[in-house]
C-alpha cells in the first residue's frame, strides 16, 4: 500500500507540475479591464503597506470604488485610506480579504459598501466575479484558507490554474494566445514601479480609485419617466451567506479593534424604486450589531447629487461619476467627523502621511498634470536663475486650496544650500480688471512633503490666476511674502 | 457528485484510503455511509426512498425465508410467499412509477381522456430504475431460492446503494455481490492499479471523447429544423457513439472504483459495436440490465420455449419495457420497439450462418446494425416525437460546408474524430484478446507516460467547464 501510495503522490505531482508549467505561459487568461484594476488595486495595497498602516479600508464591489475618491477623503480626515473594492465582490469574499489584510497591516476602521450584502451563491457568475478578487490576492496560505469557503469543490481547479479555468481556449482562442501573452506582459511591466521614477504605469491606481463614468444624459433621464426605474428594492435580497459572513466581519472587527462602518454610495433617485425595502433589510442587519452607517441614498439630496454625478446606464446597476465619487466623499468625510472624530488619527503633521500625498512617489509625481489642463499646470525640468534644477514646478488647481510647489533632488548640496531659502516665482498675474501685472510668490521648504530624494518647496494660494512664469530664484526664506515685481 | 469531477476524486482517495486502514468488521459500515453521502450530494431527501426499497425488500427476504421454515402446507406456502413477493415488489415499484412515470401517465390520460389530472413537482430521483431494479432482483431471488436471504440489514444497505454502481449501474444480483461484501479484502498491488487504469480510461473517454461528441449532437439536434443535409446523419451517428463511450465509460469508472476496494462488478458493456447480429449486439449492450430482463421477464413470459409467434411477442413486450425503463415517454417505448423489430425482422439476414466470414462481410454487418441502431436512437435523443420526425426529415447529403458551426470547430472535431478512432482502436485491441493488464509489462517510462497523457488529456482536452453546463452522464437520467 506504501509503495502504491508513493507512486500515486509522485504521479500527482508529476501531472500538477506540469499543470504549472502550462499555467505560467500566461496565454489563458485574457486579462480585462475589471481583473487588471483588481489585480492593480491589492498590488498597490501591498506596495503602500510596506511604510504604511491604512485608517480607514474601504471594501465592497465596484460601487466602491468608483464612489469615493481617497485623495480627497484623505484630505478631509487627515488619514490614509485606500479602497479594496472588487468587481461583484460579495461580503464573504469581504471578511476573507480583511484577514489576507490584517497579516500585512493594522486597519483603523473599516468601512463596507452595502450593495456588496446581496445574494451570493455559488453560480457560475459568482464564481467568475470572485475569481477576479481571488487572482488578485497574494497570501498563498490566506487562498488556501479561504478557498473551502468561496469556492464549491469541484471549482478549486479552476480557482488556482489558469489553464483549467481556460483549457476550452485550446479549442476556441488560440488565435489570441498571442494576444494574451503580450497583453499579460504589458500589464506585468507597467503594474510594477520602474527604474525611470515610473511608478505603475498605466495600470496604476491611486489608492483604488476608479471612475470611468460619464454622467446621465437627458435621454436616460427620460426613460426614468417613462419606462420607470430600472433597480428594484425587493428584488435586492440577502442569502444566509451575506448574513453569517457580516457577522464572521463584525466579530473579527470587534477582535482586532477595528471600527466598523457602513456607506451605501447611492444610485439616482430615479434609478431605483422601493429603496425602503432594501434599507429595511440592510438596516435590520446593521442594528443589531450596534454599527454606524452612512446612508447615502436615503434620504437623497438632490441639490448635491446631480445626474452628472452618475453613471449614464439603464441598468439596475449604476455607479458615480468622478463627480458623484467627490460629493459622496465630502458627505461621507463629514459623516466621519461627525461621529468618528475622537477615534481617527490626524496625519497631517507625520512625515510618511506627506511622503504618500505630497512625496515623489506618490500622488502628484504619479499624476503629472496634462500639458493642456487649463486647471493644472506643471513645468519640469527646469533650471532657477541661479542654476539650480528644479524637477518639477506644479500648480494644482484641483487641490483645496490651491497649491504650488517645486521638487528639487536631494543632495549633500542642495540640502545644505537650499533649506534655509524660498523659491521666488516671478508670475505674471490677472488681477479682477483682466490686466496682468508681474508678481512675487514664495515657495517655503516643506520638510514634511519632502521625500529622502526629493526637497520639496510649497506655497498653498489663495484665488490666483496665473498666466505666466517670468522667473525663479532662490533667495533668503526671510525674504518670503508677495510683493509686486521692480 | 458526478465521477468526472474533482469532488468524486477527492472523496474517493478518502473512502479508499480509510477502507484499507480500518478493520474488516467496519468496512461495510463505511462504505454505507460513503454510499449514502454519495448519494445526499445529489438529494438528500430521497435517500428516504432508497432506504425505504432497502428495508422492503429486506424484510420480504426475511419472511420469504420465514416461509419455507413453515410448517404449513406447500399451497399455503407458496401463497404467502407470492404474496409477500407481489407485496414486496408493489411497494418497490411503485416508489419507481411515481417518481419516473407518474407525469407521464398523466399526460396520457389527460391526453385520451382529456381529463386534467395535475402534474408532481419532485424531480426525478437520480438512479431510481437501477436500485429498484437491483432490489427488486433480490427479492426473486430469494423467492426462487437461487439465494439466503441477507440477515445482516447493514450489508443489504450497501448491497442496494453501493456508491460506485448506485446510480447507473451495472445492475448487481446478490448472488454476486453480496458475498463480497463478508471477503475480508487486502490491498493488493495489481488489482488496485487496474481499477485506477480502467477509471482514468473512463473518465478519458467520457470527458475527451463522448462530451466533446456531444457538443455537436446537441447543437444540432436543438436546431433539427433548420439543419438539413449530411450533418443530421452525422449526429446521429455521432449520438451512437457518444451515448456507447458515456455509458461504457460510466461502467468502467464503477467498476473500476469497485476493483479498488476490492469488489468485481457485472461488465456491462463488451463492445457492441462489434457485433455479428442485433442478438449478439444485445448480449454487448448494457449486459447487466438485458440479463435483467432476460432472466425476470422474458423467461417468465415463455421465452422462446412457446413456439415463434409468443417468442415474437415475448420479445416485443421486454424491449417495449426496456424503452420504457430508459425513461417516461413514447420515444423511448417507440425506440424499444424498433429494437425489437430489428432483432425479430433483420437478424435472419445477418446470421453468420447466412453469410460469408469474409473482413469485407464482418464490416458490412457491422455497418448495418450501427446504422440501424444511431437511426433508431433518434427516438432516444429528440425530447418530443415530433423533433424526432424533424431530425428523419432533415437527413440528406450536402450542407457539409458548415460541418464546422455545430458546437466543434475545425481542431475539436479532429479531437473527437482522433479520440473516437482511440477508443475503437482499444475496442478491436480487446476483441482480439489483448487485455488491458498488458499495459502493466510495458517499460515504466511508457506505462507511466500512458498515465500521464490520459491524466493531462483529460484536464486539457476534456470538454468540461462553465462553458459546457452540467456533463452528467446520459444514463444517470434513467
Amino acid at each position: 500500500m506504501k509503495a502504491f501510495a508513493l507512486k500515486f503522490v509522485l504521479l500527482s505531482l508529476i501531472i500538477t507540475g506540469i499543470v504549472f508549467w502550462i499555467n505560467s505561459s500566461n496565454v489563458w487568461y485574457s486579462l480585462d479591464l475589471n481583473e487588471k484594476y483588481t489585480y492593480a488595486r491589492w498590488n498597490s495595497l501591498y506596495n503602500i503597506t510596506e511604510q504604511h498602516d491604512i485608517d480607514l479600508l474601504m471594501m465592497g464591489n465596484s460601487r466602491i470604488y468608483n464612489g469615493i475618491n481617497p485623495e480627497l477623503l484623505a484630505s478631509k480626515t487627515s488619514t490614509t485610506p485606500f479602497i479594496l473594492g472588487a468587481p461583484g465582490a460579495s461580503i464573504k469574499d469581504q471578511y476573507f480579504s480583511l484577514k489576507e489584510i490584517l497579516k500585512r497591516t493594522k486597519v483603523r476602521m473599516l468601512i463596507v459598501e452595502t450593495s456588496c450584502i446581496s445574494k451570493t451563491k455559488h453560480s457560475a457568475e459568482s464564481v467568475s466575479r470572485q475569481l477576479k478578487s481571488f487572482d488578485a490576492k497574494k497570501d498563498i496560505a490566506s487562498k488556501l484558507g479561504s478557498t473551502p469557503f468561496l469556492f464549491a469543490l469541484n471549482h478549486w481547479p479552476y480557482a488556482w490554474f489558469k489553464s483549467i479555468r481556460n483549457h476550452n481556449y485550446l479549442f476556441d482562442d488560440q488565435q489570441d494566445f498571442e494576444k494574451n501573452k503580450e497583453s499579460h506582459q504589458d500589464f506585468l511591466e507597467n503594474i510594477h514601479p520602474g527604474e525611470d521614477g515610473k511608478y505603475m504605469g498605466v495600470y496604476q491606481l491611486y489608492l483604488g480609485r476608479f471612475n470611468k463614468a460619464n454622467g446621465l444624459t437627458k435621454k436616460t433621464l427620460e426613460r426614468y419617466k417613462s419606462e420607470g426605474a430600472p433597480a428594484d428594492g425587493r428584488q435586492m435580497t440577502i442569502g444566509p451567506d451575506s448574513k453569517y459572513y457580516l457577522k464572521k466581519l463584525d466579530e473579527l472587527c470587534k477582535r482586532e479593534d477595528i471600527e466598523l462602518v457602513f456607506i451605501t454610495i447611492p444610485v439616482y433617485y430615479q434609478h431605483i424604486k422601493r429603496y425602503e425595502v432594501r434599507q429595511a433589510a440592510i438596516a435590520d442587519l446593521i442594528e443589531p450589531l450596534g454599527r454606524k452607517w452612512c446612508d447615502l441614498q436615503a434620504p437623497f439630496d438632490k441639490i448635491a447629487f446631480s445626474p452628472d454625478c452618475f453613471e449614464n446606464i439603464y441598468e439596475p446597476n449604476q455607479h458615480t461619476t468622478k463627480q458623484g465619487s467627490l460629493v459622496a466623499t465630502q458627505k461621507f468625510a463629514q459623516f466621519l467627523q461627525q461621529h468618528f472624530a475622537d477615534i481617527l488619527p490626524n496625519r497631517s503633521q507625520e512625515p510618511l502621511w506627506n511622503e504618500l500625498f505630497y512625496g515623489q512617489e506618490y500622488y502628484f509625481y504619479k499624476h503629472p498634470v496634462k500639458p493642456n489642463d487649463p486647471k493644472n499646470r506643471t513645468l519640469g525640468p527646469v533650471l532657477s536663475e541661479d542654476g539650480v534644477r528644479i524637477e518639477k514646478l506644479c500648480l494644482q488647481e484641483q487641490t483645496s486650496p490651491p497649491t504650488i510647489f517645486a521638487m528639487v533632488k536631494r543632495t549633500a548640496e542642495t540640502e545644505q544650500k537650499l533649506k534655509t531659502k524660498a523659491l521666488r516665482l516671478t508670475l505674471g498675474l490677472r488681477n479682477q480688471h483682466g490686466k496682468v501685472t508681474a508678481g512675487y510668490s514664495h515657495l517655503e521648504y516643506c520638510g514634511p512633503c519632502s521625500s529622502e530624494r526629493h526637497l520639496v518647496f510649497t506655497k498653498t494660494l489663495k484665488k490666483l490666476d496665473i498666466v505666466d512664469l517670468y522667473g525663479m530664484q532662490f533667495v533668503e526664506a526671510k525674504h518670503s511674502g508677495r510683493g509686486k515685481a521692480r | 457528485m458526478l465521477f468526472n469531477s474533482f469532488q468524486f476524486l477527492l472523496f474517493f482517495v478518502l473512502v479508499t484510503g480509510l477502507y484499507f486502514v480500518i478493520r474488516h468488521k467496519w468496512r461495510w459500515l463505511l462504505l454505507l455511509i460513503a454510499s449514502y453521502v454519495f448519494y445526499a450530494s445529489w438529494n438528500a431527501y430521497y435517500l428516504a426512498l432508497i432506504a425505504t426499497s432497502t428495508l422492503v425488500t429486506f424484510a420480504s427476504g426475511l419472511l420469504l425465508e420465514k416461509q419455507n421454515a413453515n410448517t404449513s402446507s406447500t399451497q399455503t406456502k407458496t401463497r404467502n410467499k407470492r404474496l409477500i413477493v407481489a407485496g414486496s415488489l408493489i411497494v418497490n415499484f411503485s416508489i419507481l412509477v411515481f417518481f419516473k412515470y407518474y407525469d407521464f401517465l398523466a399526460e396520457t390520460i389527460n391526453f385520451v381522456f382529456r381529463s386534467d389530472l395535475a402534474y408532481s413537482s419532485f424531480l426525478l430521483p437520480v438512479g431510481i430504475s437501477f436500485y429498484v431494479f437491483q432490489a427488486a432482483s433480490y427479492t426473486l431471488d430469494v423467492y426462487k431460492e437461487k439465494i439466503e436471504p441477507q440477515r445482516h440489514l447493514g450489508k443489504y444497505a450497501l448491497f442496494v446503494s453501493f456508491f460506485p454502481q448506485l446510480v447507473a449501474g451495472p445492475i448487481e444480483k446478490a448472488a454476486n455481490l453480496l458475498p463480497q461484501i463478508d471477503i475480508e479484502k487486502s490491498f493488493d498491488y495489481e488489482r488496485v492499479r487496474s481499477g485506477c487504469l480502467l477509471m482514468l480510461w473512463g473518465v478519458f473517454k467520457k470527458v475527451v471523447v463522448a462530451d466533446r461528441l456531444g457538443l455537436f449532437v446537441s447543437e444540432v439536434y436543438g436546431g433539427a429544423e433548420e439543419v438539413t443535409g449530411l450533418i443530421p446523419v452525422i449526429a446521429i451517428f455521432f449520438f451512437a457513439f457518444q451515448v456507447y463511450i458515456d455509458f461504457s465509460a460510466y461502467s468502467e469508472i464503477a467498476i473500476g472504483a469497485a476493483l479498488v476496494l476490492g469488489f468485481r462488478l457485472t461488465i456491462n458493456f463488451k463492445r457492441p459495436y462489434l457485433a455479428s447480429s442485433f442478438k449478439d449486439f444485445w448480449k454487448r449492450w448494457h449486459i447487466s440490465l438485458n440479463s435483467w430482463f432476460f432472466e425476470y421477464l422474458y423467461i417468465n413470459l415463455g421465452g422462446n420455449r412457446l413456439g415463434k409467434l409468443i417468442t415474437t411477442r415475448n420479445i416485443i413486450i421486454v424491449f417495449l419495457i426496456s424503452g420504457l425503463w430508459h425513461g417516461p415517454s413514447w420515444n423511448f417505448i417507440i425506440w424499444g420497439g424498433i429494437n425489437g423489430c430489428f432483432l425479430i425482422f433483420l437478424d435472419r439476414f445477418l446470421s453468420p450462418q447466412k453469410t460469408t466470414h469474409s473482413l469485407f462481410s464482418k464490416m458490412g454487418r457491422g455497418f448495418i446494425i450501427l446504422t440501424c441502431w444511431a437511426v433508431s436512437l433518434v427516438f432516444f435523443r429528440a425530447e418530443t416525437f415530433s423533433d424526432a420526425i424533424a431530425m428523419y426529415s432533415s437527413m440528406g447529403i450536402g450542407g457539409v460546408d458548415q460541418l464546422f458551426d455545430f458546437g466543434l470547430n475545425r481542431d475539436a472535431f479532429l479531437l473527437a474524430i482522433s479520440g473516437l478512432v482511440l477508443v475503437y482502436v482499444v475496442d478491436i485491441l480487446q476483441e482480439s484478446g489483448i487485455r488491458d493488464q498488458r499495459i502493466f509489462n510495458l517499460p515504466l517510462a511508457v506505462r507511466w507516460g500512458v498515465y500521464v497523457f490520459l491524466a493531462v488529456s483529460i484536464i486539457y482536452l476534456g470538454a468540461y467547464g462553465a462553458d459546457f453546463g452540467d456533463s452528467s452522464f446520459i444514463y444517470f437520467q434513467f
